[in-house]
């Protein structure tokens, strides 16, 4: 099924009907193509602009340096928009520069549930050999590589012919199998160093035939959807440490510009981040500041971005009653686009018809909250979470593990500019957090 | 010929078997959740918090009742087997689906397991990406609010990507009403008929074990009568009832008591007994009223609206289902509003007051819809039906009838599919096509007799009477008639009585047997001046003022 954009789906752009607001506000779907109509730039709200900092360091990059770049950014942030939209800038000619960009999305070539180095390598290979553009497999250092992998697969007892051109896809695909791309990694696993460095060779003849046919200058491989693996215990550690602490270090040895997305409850760890990697620059997408960092004053730029944002896709006069409702659904949002989409989506749908006033929005924004509420109910950090609120810091009292998780499921949110967090407005109004709130001291007994 | 108007016909109140009230919060919510089913063709993630059981097993009706109608989209239920993982199979169902289809996906909650998140909820974690390039429409998982909270914990790509949750909550019920889903083997969609033989035998079981208490046995009593009135048993009905009902005074559970009053009244409704349906009625909502048991309460007004109804006493029944109605607003029991609403409907209809019948109906509606109720609305635009063929717009009617037929059949209403037929048959005599007609009446017939409905046979063998003096097959017609008419002084039914007997007297005057013809005419007038319905009474008259001016 090829599914259709955005603004294929409805009748009118901005939107105008009740029935259309859901369709337009799915913030699932990353904006490109015709829904790049849709896009509004929010760096200025999010505190500048990260992906055109790294769009800028690769262009500049001198020749024979090549960078890392790890990002992360909370669901539902734009992350896959925004990283499309580096995409796209890349291959543009910018400076007499242009670069060709593989895309390299885990889902379609592994089981996400458990990756380890040895067959991210082996899967982006397997995507390399059949990028269009490229022309892997007539490169010497490929079929090589090649038929290693085809090797270990079929000692796995994995049915492969010798064909390369039909078996390397083939096993690209077979390593979505959770058991074989377990099987895979334990065959690979002494070689894994041996095949990083093969890879580099690749890579490097890669570039010479590139440039040289195409008059691109450099290539790129974008790695997305690591930042979706669930942490989990393996033999006393998380599998976080196990791939993003010990193992795609490794990875910076590949004289390749790469991109990897990465979850964003390690970002809080920066030490740890960067201890592991020599020279990856880790940073995350922000949200949008709806308020200020101290006291609850609104932010206007974001606020005003935000209205932007909503009014590419709503006709804003027809949805809202009035700009109380709008600014309502904003800060109720926390400068979390998806959320801001899904507010006003469910007060529509909830609703039934438009214009939606604020109590319409209150009245989602109590329905979004009450999901929260299981989720946060007899949590021993949520008094900590007012600390958060109040000072915009996260104080040493919430441990690594809570830190994680609650950057992790937007219960707290990061933003830019400086560095400062905030407590997601919608757990602020969940049963849970209220009843947290510190209790004031009893005043003392009046004297006579 | 005479025109047989719908009014005398019989036509039960009739719901969706077992249909379990939700809460009034949840009821609330259901249109919201049409919608977010109905807009858009797009993939949408929909989470559903229902605990197993009743309330779970509701929302799988309705959404059942709600699968592609109304923009809704087709709905494909998944029942993930034992530890069999969600994404496979959702993807194996996506790609076999063709047009806009959803899915609702069940059995998610075996893979709730402690803090971290199983290898099925990563792997559904990861699936996010994929779900809108292979299904194009809405995948609702039903499970726990636990499982939800889970969801939301540990995998929180996949669930921050949801258009809409709701979570589903069983009203508090203060009138036990034996439904399938809550039967204690959890079998679903159970016929009347297995009901009984299971719940004899659960029964019979009983009576071999020692110290069974009485309470225990009274409710199995009741739920088998109950399920021997689906099954049209009404006199094995009326004892399990009885015997239920000693029980249940005996330990003193008035609530108990007060639902096998109840279902005497129901069965007695159902036998054309209405001072005994009256009665029962009314001493159940005596009993309701001392318990507060609101549903209880409005379940009798209702009832006693019907049996008015029934008598022709539009004015009690509109009274009646006014209060009952005020109370179901008041509870938020969306079910009684809707019934309450279409039953206004059908006084209005009998009352020919075709404007308030048509809002009324068109007023039950959605809301019938809003609870996948789709027996009652068939009924509903069956009465539009109605309305349309007392107007002689019969292309409306028959359209609205095809319609009703349908669904009828689809939740296996016999009555309201032989209704539906019968009308149909009447537009085919309208247009004098006697060879449709007849056949509509004779598919029908066997339809009345199946569900015990002596009435729906009488009109039907009446009808059938109707074509015969159509085409001047006389005595075939007297036979129809006179069959006809054993059948409605069998149920008390004066106005078929009536209507059969004038006939009578069309065949005798048209053989010119002028003695005969007088004798049935002024019976016949006797019966609806009895009934105090003035258009046949006016044209009786006319008949015999014409018979008596010949013979001076």
């Amino acid at each position: 099924m090829v599914s259709k954009s955005l603004v294929e789906r409805v009748t009118q752009i901005p939107v105008r009907e009740a029935r259309y607001v859901p369709t337009i506000c799915d913030g699932n779907i990353p904006l490109q193509g015709p829904d790049h109509r849709l896009f509004v730039d929010l760096t200025n709200a999010r505190g500048g602009d990260r992906i055109a900092e790294v769009e800028r360091r690769i262009r500049w990059a001198p020749v024979g340096t090549y960078e890392k770049h790890l990002v992360t950014g909370h669901a539902g942030s734009g992350k896959s928009t925004e990283l499309n939209r580096l995409a796209h800038e890349l291959q543009e000619d910018k400076d007499g520069r242009s670069f060709h960009v593989v895309m390299f999305d885990i889902n379609q070539h592994l089981d996400p549930s458990d990756i380890q180095l040895p067959e991210l390598v082996a899967a982006l290979f397997s995507a390399l050999w059949s990028d269009p553009v490229l022309n892997v497999p007539s490169l010497a250092a490929a079929k090589h590589l090649g038929k290693q992998f085809i090797a270990w697969a079929k000692s796995l007892g994995i049915e492969l012919g010798s064909d390369l051109a039909k078996e390397i896809p083939a096993l690209g695909t077979l390593l979505r199998n959770a058991e074989l791309q377990r099987r895979f990694r334990e065959k690979a696993w002494d070689y894994t160093a041996r095949v990083i460095e093969q890879m580099g060779d690749l890579i490097q003849e890669i570039r010479n035939t590139l440039v040289a046919r195409e008059g691109i200058d450099d290539i790129v491989i974008i790695i997305d959807n690591l930042e979706k693996m669930l942490c989990r215990e393996v033999g006393g550690r998380t599998n976080y440490e196990l791939l993003f602490i010990e193992q795609l270090p490794k990875l910076e040895t590949l004289p390749v510009h790469m991109v990897m997305t990465f979850p964003v409850s390690l970002h809080a760890d920066q030490t740890q981040l960067r201890a592991a990697y020599a020279n990856a620059v880790a940073i995350q997408i922000p949200m949008v500041r709806v308020r200020q960092r101290l006291g609850h004053e609104d932010d206007p730029v974001g606020l005003q971005a935000l209205r932007e944002f909503l009014g590419r896709r709503l006709d804003l006069d027809c949805v809202f009653a009035g700009q109380n409702a709008i600014d309502q659904a904003i800060r109720g949002s926390g400068g979390c686009v998806r959320d801001l989409l899904r507010i006003v989506a469910s007060a529509v749908v909830e609703k039934g018809s438009i214009p939606i006033n604020s109590e319409d929005i209150a009245r989602a924004l109590s329905r979004l909250a009450a999901d929260l509420e299981r989720v946060l109910q007899g949590r021993p950090v949520l008094p900590s979470l007012h600390v958060v609120e109040r000072t915009g810091s996260l104080p040493a009292e919430i441990n690594a593990t809570d830190r994680k998780w609650l950057l992790q499921n937007l219960i707290v949110i990061e933003y830019n500019g400086e560095v400062w967090y905030d407590v997601h407005p919608l757990a602020r109004r969940t049963r849970a957090y209220v009843e947290s709130a510190p209790k004031e001291s009893p005043p003392a007994p009046a004297t006579a | 010929m005479l025109k047989v108007r719908p009014k005398n016909r019989r036509r039960l109140r009739q719901q969706r078997d077992g249909m379990i009230p939700l809460a009034p919060e949840t009821e609330q919510r259901m249109d919201a959740f049409r919608r977010a089913l109905a807009w858009g063709d797009h993939f949408r993630l929909i989470l559903v918090a229902a605990p197993p059981g009743p309330a779970r097993e509701e929302i799988l009706e309705r959404l059942r009742a709600w699968s592609g109608r109304d923009e809704i989209p087709a709905l494909v239920e998944l029942h993930l087997a034992a530890a069999e993982r969600p994404v496979g199979r959702i993807r194996d169902t996506a790609h076999s689906l063709t047009g806009p289809s959803g899915i609702v996906l069940v059995g998610l909650d075996q893979h709730l397991a402690g803090e971290q998140a199983t290898p099925a909820i990563q792997e559904l974690n990861y699936f996010r990406d994929e779900l809108p390039q292979i299904l194009p429409g809405p995948l609702v998982i039903i499970c726990s609010p636990d499982m939800i909270a889970h969801l939301l914990s540990v995998a929180p790509d996949f669930a921050s990507v949801r258009a809409f949750s709701i979570e589903i909550n069983a009203a508090r019920s203060d009138r036990e009403v034996p439904s399938s889903a809550e039967s204690d083997t959890g079998v679903r969609d159970e016929m009347p008929a297995a009901k009984v033989e299971r719940l004899s035998a659960l029964l019979a079981g009983m009576d071999l074990r020692k110290n069974v208490g009485s309470a225990e046995r009274a409710k199995i009593l009741f739920r088998l009568g109950w399920a021997l009135l689906q099954s049209h048993d009404g006199e094995g009905a009326s004892r399990r009832m009885i015997e239920a009902l000693e029980l249940f005074r005996r330990a003193g559970d008035v609530l108990g008591e007060a639902n096998c009053i109840f279902g005497l009244g129901e069965i007695a409704l159902r036998n054309f007994d209405y001072e005994s349906a009256q009665a029962h009625f009314e001493k159940a909502l005596q009993l309701y009223l001392k318990l507060n048991a609101v549903r209880g309460v409005s379940d009798c007004i209702q009832q006693l609206g019907h049996v008015a109804l029934r008598g022709s006493d539009h004015e009690s029944a509109r009274a009646r289902f006014e209060e009952a109605l005020s109370l179901c607003r008041r509870a938020g029991d969306v079910l009684g509003e809707a019934n309450c609403i279409q039953s206004l409907g059908q006084v209005a209809l009998e009352r020919s007051d075709h404007e308030s019948a048509r809002a009324r109906f068109e007023g039950a509606l959605p809301l019938h819809r809003r609870v996948g109720d789709v027996r009652g609305e068939a009924n509903c635009i069956e009465g539009l039906g109605d309305i349309a063929l007392e107007r002689s717009d019969h292309e409306s009617a028959r359209a609205r009838f095809e319609e009703a037929i349908l669904l009828h059949r689809k939740v296996g209403s016999l009555l309201g599919e032989a209704n539906c037929i019968m009308s149909l048959g009447k537009i085919a005599l309208a247009h004098s096509d006697h060879e449709s007609a007849r056949a509509r009446f004779e598919e029908a017939l066997p339809l009345y007799r199946g569900v015990g409905d002596v009435q729906g046979e009488a009109n039907c063998m009446g009808s059938l009477g109707d074509v015969a003096l159509e085409r001047l097959d006389d005595e075939f017609a007297r036979a129809r008639f006179e069959e006809a008419l054993t059948l409605h002084r069998r149920v008390g039914d004066v106005r078929g009585e009536a209507n059969c007997i004038q006939r009578l007297g069309n065949i005798a005057l048209r053989r010119s047997d002028r003695e005969t013809a007088l004798a049935r005419f002024e019976e016949a007038l006797r019966l609806y001046r009895q009934v105090g319905d003035p258009a046949p009474i006016g044209a009786v008259e006319k008949v015999l003022a014409r018979l008596n001016t010949k013979q001076e």
